[in-house]
């Protein structure tokens, strides 16, 4: 290669110990490469991984990056100093929150201390009404005295939320403006550029973290770029799941808080649309919590997450997170029940098995002592688990609740379990969805472990377990497309929107929303699809429902069946005699990536066994056969099997059998069992 | 059962209760429901016992129980039956809390199960907008309905009787909804796991049993009393006493109510089932987190109450506000003894008061289309051993949102000027109280308000040696700039300019400033 091949692509995820990159030539070709991360400065490990992944004379045309720089400022709480600017009267508002308190009962009622200091709250005198009408208007006298009072701080970002900024955002703009002007350091953030959605408290509290980490995130990017300076482009994933250039994601940052786990459920939908499959439950097992998901064709959005304790009003890929995972601790409670986790042994000491001092039975330690994670084939052989030190912390937990060891293996096995299913339940059920119309897609450390006995509990029928289960997420970052998302609260009735009165709002609305599109993403242009979130007149939650209007054709389809259909599958009624309000309009600007091909798998060759072994996948000690993932073939293999392979194992117990299809694992229960 | 299956069902029946309150949440239509969340849900077995209860609001937590066993001597209930209920002495607790009870039965159709919820209705008629009015009976507080089964007609008289009609007719078929799916995911479990799901029910609960024993077994034993009070009624009766002797026995608790004011003329007595919920309240705060809410742990405590008083009020006693008020001050009473006997542990008193305040009128904006609206405010939290209070929460018996000031502007023709920390209102002390909450409202045309406090006169205490926080104030600023102080319990006409303004009180300080400032 003469010539420097500026087509390679690469996906980087920086975990708390690993930091993952993947590479993808044209021809599809994929090689990955794990590496330590270096959590004082993010970027250096990165700089130092796709150095390590390209050839002589190879350069990356992208680096696509997951990034937890602002995720890692908010909960270590290392971010900015912030001013916080809004409504007079309204100083106190990040302190009100919903006056609720996240347990019920506990004596002592503990809340996450705000973003901001009390000392850098300051009030304006101005006021809209809900409708964004003037009630008092914001002088220019007004705005110097506020740029003054914050100027006399040591504040590093100006966050500006004032009320009904959502529904009128000139206050807000002119007083960026002036806050801008005054000092070119300072880093703004207006309510309304973050979202233009109603609920202050939910707005401010996204524009405190958008301003908390912009700084830090600032920082960050310009050593990153430079690092990468021989990358043609740049450019990190968001929480929803779509990417944007490092520069945009400087200026909202916030949209980047939840880009770590959103890979995943990236890498899920993609490797399940290469076999053809929609509906998808993406399950990410890892060390200290499970994060469930549920996709049709594409990741479900949620603008009502928290991150930390504090609410965040942006798009993110609705993630469930229960507090069980492979490091999650057992243990027997005060009226003698087994329980597992939320106490987890994290990486540090870990499990028993690992022997670096852990002392309590774990998810891991149960499946080490029953066998189903075999101790000389973790990390592909580079590390050897301790079988009799695992089994003998699940024994001491046995004697407590006077059962055999095994029986309290498979126990724990059990209970973790159940608390993943309630997960599922939460994002399938909860909302309309019936978990037998799904795919699971399991990956994460532990995921193959788990997932068919839990697609056992409810009832599914398929496993996905995608090629290199273990980064998953950066196989997402890789292939993610660039999108942004832009919504407006709208509050009016639907018919009026569709032909009458407020018609000609929407349509400038939309015309606004798609000229900020086409400006902040340049060329190509991207693909526009717009979504109407949609309640009965006086209910609080909406429905989005997918439409074709756009700014430009007077005529529009009326969404009400559609909305009413899926009111009637989520809540079980339709209320006809009740009017539709258009609570808010969503515009998905998507510029896709090109389709490469996928890598080849190998298929249709013999699976090779390596060996038998004596296993207790649950129902008693079995023969069960262990086999390499390379060595499993696109000819159906029979349970109980159990598949290593580098990032993670599988189960397959009885009744289920495996083939392997475009590099992915696909298990499929037999009818009856 | 063995230890595992019990945690299996543990989470299979909470995320039947939860998945029930999510369908109510999201699809109902008054702010109190979908925005506040004054809601619960549970499951029972064939019995009326609990099995489980999603975490909602604690005030529902023994009362609901109690809203089972009135249906279900009421009405003999077929498949598809729902039973509505609100009447407070028949299994009720105040009028707007409306329940729905529903039978789950198997293939053989034997009654195995029963689903329910209970949600705060804005209006269901009576004196004041809001039915939470000064009254001194129970027919001067809105529609009174004794079990009955659900029909169109029902639907219909619940419409008619609300000064908000269409809002009720559309949180009623939410309240249908969140039961029938109850219903839907129980017959669903029972196919696939058959009547082990009845035993697991009761393993359960024994569970809950052994569980809440074991820490009764661990506290000190002896008998404890602390007593506090009413400030008033609203109309003669001041200083009203409610007394507690708590006897921490072996594995059982005593907690005897009898020695408490007889009831009053106005509407803050409780009927039982509150008393009972308020005092579960504060011995499930005692114990560890993992214990399951379900009927098992409510077997060791016994409650004594004595009838015609009122902390356990008989017909025609006005009851609106004791749900909301008096069992804050049952809390108090029940912790303050547990103080004693638990230094180490108890928290000074919380605020104290759930702030009501309910606006009513016609809206100008809208043709004059009639409004009645709900809140309330939180407070300051008591501080504890090793801990400050946390300011601007809402404590002990309710945990409801407030509603956000954009959506409240937009739905009603008032503003909200101000909301704020109170600062100063917690109680000093090595541990600082919480402080409590500025809220001041502006209008833009008439209305009714009904203002329903306490810890107005009489503060939240302090422990330890902390002081006790600051009491709330009431006031009502005319137009013309003139302003007054209103009583702890009114309800005044306000007209266009006029200013409404809530300073609610902070929570009691715990142990001795150790420097004299």
């Amino acid at each position: 290669m003469g010539e420097r091949d500026k087509t390679t692509r690469v996906g980087v995820d920086t975990g708390g110990t690993f930091t993952d990159v993947i590479k993808q030539r044209t021809d599809g070709s994929v090689e990955i490469h794990k590496l330590l991360s270096t959590p004082d400065d993010p970027s250096r490990a990165i700089g130092d991984g796709v150095s390590a992944i390209l050839g002589p004379g190879e350069a990356a045309k992208e680096v696509i990056h997951g990034t937890t720089v602002a995720t890692n400022a908010l909960l270590e709480r290392q971010g900015a100093k912030l001013a916080f600017i809004t409504t007079r009267g309204f100083e106190d508002l990040l302190w009100m929150r919903r006056q609720t308190r996240p347990e019920l009962y506990a004596l002592r009622v503990q809340l996450e201390p705000p973003l901001v200091d009390e000392s850098r709250c300051f009030g304006v005198r101005e006021r809209l009404g809900a409708s964004g009408e003037v009630i008092e208007a914001l002088t220019e006298d007004e705005i110097q005295r506020v740029v003054e009072d914050v100027s006399r701080t040591d504040a590093e970002a100006v966050v500006i939320c004032l009320l009904h900024a959502y529904k009128n955002g000139e206050h807000e703009e002119r007083l960026g403006r002036a806050f801008r002007e005054h000092k070119k350091e300072w880093h703004i953030t207006t309510s309304r550029e973050v979202t233009a959605t109603f609920r202050e408290y939910e707005r401010a509290s996204t524009s405190a973290i958008n301003g908390y980490v912009g700084p830090v995130m600032a920082r960050y990017l310009a050593r990153l770029t430079e690092r990468l300076s021989e990358v043609e482009r740049v450019e990190i994933l968001q929480s929803h799941g779509g990417r944007v250039s490092a520069e945009h994601a400087g200026l909202l940052p916030v949209h980047t808080v939840l880009s770590g786990p959103a890979g995943g459920v990236v890498g899920a939908v993609q490797a399940a649309r290469e076999i053809g499959f929609d509906r998808i439950i993406s399950f990410d097992m890892g060390g200290t919590s499970t994060d469930v998901s549920l996709a049709e064709g594409e990741p479900t959005l949620t603008e009502e997450s928290t991150i930390g304790g504090l609410p965040l009003q942006v798009p993110v890929i609705d993630i469930f997170t229960v507090g069980a995972g492979g490091g999650s601790i057992a243990y027997v409670d005060a009226g003698g029940a087994l329980k597992v986790g939320p106490r987890s042994a994290g990486a540090d000491p870990g499990p028993v098995a690992y022997g670096r001092g852990g002392r309590e039975p774990t998810v891991t330690d149960a499946h080490v002592a029953l066998g189903s994670l075999p101790v000389d084939r973790f990390l592909g052989g580079r590390m050897t688990l301790d079988r009799e030190a695992a089994k003998n912390a699940v024994e001491t937990l046995a004697e407590e609740l006077n059962l055999g060891w095994r029986e309290t293996a498979r126990g724990i096995l059990k209970v973790a379990d159940s608390a993943m299913a309630r997960a599922i339940k939460v994002i399938s059920l909860e909302r309309g969805h019936d978990p037998r119309d799904y795919t699971l897609v399991a990956f994460g450390g532990a995921g193959g472990l788990h997932a068919c006995r839990l697609a056992e509990i409810l009832d599914m029928r398929q496993v996905l377990i995608p090629r290199f289960p273990g980064i998953l997420s950066a196989v997402g970052m890789l292939r993610s497309e660039a999108r942004r998302i832009y919504s407006q609260t709208i509050l009016r009735p639907l018919d009026s929107c569709l032909s009458g009165e407020d018609h000609r709002i929407v349509r400038e609305t939309m015309r606004g929303l798609e000229s900020t599109a086409r400006q902040k993403m340049g060329k190509p242009e991207p693909q526009g699809a717009w979504t109407a979130a949609l309640r009965y007149e006086g209910q609080s939650f909406s429905i989005a429902v997918e439409v074709d209007w756009t700014a430009d054709a007077e005529d529009w389809m009326d969404p009400r069946a559609d909305f009413e259909e899926e009111h009637e599958r989520l809540y079980g009624y339709i209320a006809a005699d009740r009017g539709v309000e258009l609570v808010d309009i969503r515009l998905s600007a998507t510029r896709e990536v090109p389709e490469w091909p996928a890598g080849a798998g190998q298929e249709n060759r013999r699976e090779e066994i390596i060996e038998q072994r004596r296993i207790d996948l649950g129902e008693g000690l079995e023969d069960v056969s262990l086999c390499r993932r390379e060595g499993l073939s696109g000819l159906a293999s029979a349970g109980p099997l159990v598949v290593t392979e580098y990032s993670g194992t599988a189960v397959i117990p009885r009744g289920w059998s495996v083939t392997s299809t475009k590099g992915h694992l696909l298990a499929i229960r037999e009818e009856g069992a | 059962m063995n230890p595992f299956e019990l945690e299996v069902y543990r989470n299979l029946f909470a995320s039947i209760a939860e998945e029930m309150g999510v369908v109510l949440m999201r699809s109902s239509f008054s702010p109190n429901i979908k925005e506040r969340r004054d809601f619960s849900c549970a499951l029972f077995d064939g019995a009326g016992e609990m099995v489980a209860q999603a975490a909602h609001i604690p005030v529902h937590l023994g009362s609901t129980p109690m809203s089972v066993a009135a249906a279900r001597d009421a009405v003999e209930m077929m498949p598809g039956d729902q039973v509505v209920l609100n009447d407070p002495f028949a299994g009720g607790t105040h009028l707007p809390d409306i329940t729905m009870v529903a039978p789950v039965f198997d293939e053989q159709k034997r009654l195995i199960f029963f689903v329910a919820n209970r949600a705060h209705h804005a209006d269901v008629g009576g004196i004041t907008p809001g039915s939470l009015p000064l009254s001194r009976s129970i027919e001067e507080e809105g529609l009174r309905i004794s079990p009955r089964r659900w029909s169109k007609a029902l639907e219909e008289e619940i419409a008619v009787a609300s000064r908000t009609p269409q809002e009720r007719r559309g949180d009623l078929r939410a309240q249908l909804a969140a039961n029938r799916r109850g219903i839907v995911r129980l017959q669903e479990e029972l196919q696939r796991r058959g009547p082990e799901l009845l035993s697991a029910a009761s393993a359960l609960q024994e569970h809950s049993e052994k569980f809440m024993r074991r820490t009764l077994s661990a506290m000190p034993q002896g008998e404890w009393e602390f007593v506090d009070y009413m400030e008033d009624d609203g109309f003669e009766a001041e200083m009203i006493p409610i007394k507690a002797r708590v006897s921490l026995k072996g594995d059982r608790a005593v907690v005897d109510f009898s020695e408490s004011a007889p009831q009053v003329e106005g509407p803050v007595n409780v009927p039982r089932a509150v008393t009972v919920s308020a005092t579960l309240y504060a011995f499930r705060c005692l114990a560890d987190r993992d214990l399951p809410s379900n009927g098992g742990y409510m077997r060791c405590i016994e409650i004594r109450t004595r009838p015609d008083t009122i902390v356990d009020a008989s017909f025609p006693a006005a009851v609106a506000i004791g749900n909301v008020e008096t069992s804050q001050r049952i809390t108090d009473v029940v912790l303050g003894a547990l103080a004693q006997a638990l230094p180490e542990r108890i928290p000074a008193a919380s605020c104290g008061s759930m702030n009501n305040l309910t606006i009513g009128g016609a809206d100008s904006r809208h043709e004059g289309l009639a409004f009645a609206y709900y809140e309330t405010i939180a407070g300051g939290s008591g501080a504890g051993p090793g801990f400050d209070g946390q300011s601007a929460v809402h404590t002990h018996m309710t945990n409801t949102l407030n509603t956000p000031v954009e959506a409240l502007e937009h739905a009603y023709p008032f503003r909200v000027e101000e909301y704020s920390i109170r600062r100063g209102s917690g109680g000093e002390g090595e541990f600082r109280g919480g402080d409590g909450v500025v809220r001041r409202y502006i209008f833009d045309s008439p209305a009714t308000v009904a203002v329903m406090t306490e810890r107005r006169k009489r503060a939240p205490y302090g422990l330890a040696g902390g002081e006790s926080a600051a009491v709330g104030v009431n006031l009502l600023i005319r137009a013309d700039g003139s302003s007054e102080q209103l009583a702890g319990k009114t309800v005044v006409e306000v007209k266009a300019g006029d200013r409404i303004s809530m300073e609610t009180p902070g929570g009691g300080g715990f142990g001795a400033l150790r420097f004299q400032k």
